[in-house]
């Protein structure tokens, strides 16, 4: 690497951590196989269990859609997928789990399959407080070439010594609903936040899918800002002069210029920071 | 009904929480009472019936119009599987092409089990395709 580049990165990770806190700097995720892959559309198979709550693969399945589509991708109904499955001869999400790829491509024609593990799931009461639990593994896989796409570990937790503190406590107690009229579920409030954490984190998120468009555009990344985990450069083209970016060959001080002009949108500039540091990944492993 | 509340008016607050460290950008779809109806008719069967779907699903469409917003992949094709599972094969049909035109991505399944119900006879006056 360049001294001036090294530099330039260094200041801009210290004023990045000193901005906000949580980006994590550590090896950025490896996106190589779903840039290549590309997924326009992502069927959600109904979730294994490994929990004793018995809703929780439906209350997960209620809250995957949104995310999902949110950050650019077709789902597949995930109710309408469900009761197809069941009437094809999978009673139950373990036989769902083992459809044959080349099947799912033939009778629903995704490009990506979700498969889900639940890890745990649900309420637990102590003495004076209960605590809700989501925890699930994620897994990305292209239909075609089996590849593994993308993965990911969801996991919220919320007390109810804290309940109604803050916004989560808002939002979760909002999204709670009262099942048989007395308990009060809060994991499908919690399961929605989670997910929606999870698929927007900025370090090891899920990539914008075709149908993000903040300006307009399919925002896959143009084919000469590439590298080893650069994401949500829409973003970044969003606020500033997208064509002019585009046309350029990668450098780092055109980046540190872009950072420039998004003084002020910290969002954007841990976009850009983000960008940065695994781009300057990249080149190391490649000089060694 | 009980899924009252549900994720609408609380989704900007839920950004505001999420802006703090994650991508929240405004959403794109109309989402309406399609998560809740997933939930509820999973959770508690029977008070999401197919008739109270399709009127809580033809509300969403038409708030989505009303905003301006799009309505959200999956939405038509639910749409048509409630009416198909109330008896009005016609009204699903269209629903479940509404939704391969809005969503190319869905044409394989859509078309499929178009093909299928029509095998099946499910479908009386179906035009030809």
């Amino acid at each position: 690497m360049h001294q001036p580049s090294n530099y330039v990165t260094a200041l801009v990770s210290v004023f990045v951590m000193l901005l906000s806190g949580c980006v994590a700097t550590n090896t950025p995720y490896d996106y190589s196989a779903l840039e290549n892959s590309r997924p326009r559309s992502i069927l959600v198979i109904p979730p294994l269990n490994n929990s004793i709550e018995v809703n929780a693969p439906y209350i997960f399945l209620s809250t995957i859609t949104r995310p999902l589509a949110e950050k650019g991708y077709y789902v597949f109904p995930v109710a309408v997928i469900d009761r197809f499955l069941k009437e094809n001869g999978l009673p139950t999400p373990v036989e769902m789990n083992g459809i044959p790829l080349d099947k799912i491509a033939q009778h629903i024609g995704a490009d990506a399959v979700l498969y889900v593990a639940i890890e745990d799931w649900g309420q637990k009461y102590q003495l004076v407080s209960s605590t809700t639990v989501v925890h699930s593994t994620l897994r990305l896989v292209d239909v075609n070439t089996g590849v593994l796409l993308w993965q990911a570990t969801v996991r919220g937790v919320r007390s109810s010594d804290d309940a109604g503190a803050g916004l989560l406590g808002a939002i979760v107690n909002a999204l709670a609903t009262q099942i048989g009229g007395s308990v009060t579920d809060y994991t499908p409030g919690l399961s929605s936040f989670s997910n929606h954490r999870q698929i927007n984190d900025s370090a090891s998120g899920l990539l914008h899918g075709p149908y993000f468009n903040p300006d307009g555009t399919i925002l896959w990344r143009t084919g000469n800002v590439r590298g080893a985990a650069v994401r949500d450069v829409g973003l970044v083209f969003n606020s500033m002069a997208r064509g002019e970016i585009a046309a350029k060959s990668y450098d780092e001080e055109l980046w540190a210029e872009a950072l420039e002009m998004a003084a002020g949108d910290e969002q954007k500039q841990k976009e850009i920071y983000v960008e940065l540091r695994s781009k300057q990944l990249a080149n190391e492993k490649m000089q060694h | 009904m009980k899924f009252v509340p549900v994720l609408r008016p609380t989704f900007l607050a839920f950004c505001i929480v999420a802006g703090g460290c994650v991508t929240a950008p405004q959403e794109h779809y109309y989402w309406g009472n399609y998560e809740a109806l997933l939930l509820t008719m999973y959770v508690e069967p029977g008070t999401a019936d197919p008739f109270t779907q399709i009127e809580k699903l033809s509300v969403d469409i038409q708030q989505a119009e009303n905003t301006g917003k799009p309505v959200p992949p999956g939405l038509y094709a639910h749409l048509g599987m409630m009416y198909a599972l109330n008896g009005d094969a016609s009204q699903a049909e269209a629903a479940f092409y509404k939704e391969r035109e809005l969503f190319p991505e869905s044409e394989v399944f859509i078309d499929g089990m178009m093909a299928r119900a029509f095998a099946r006879g499910e479908k009386q006056n179906a035009p030809a395709q």
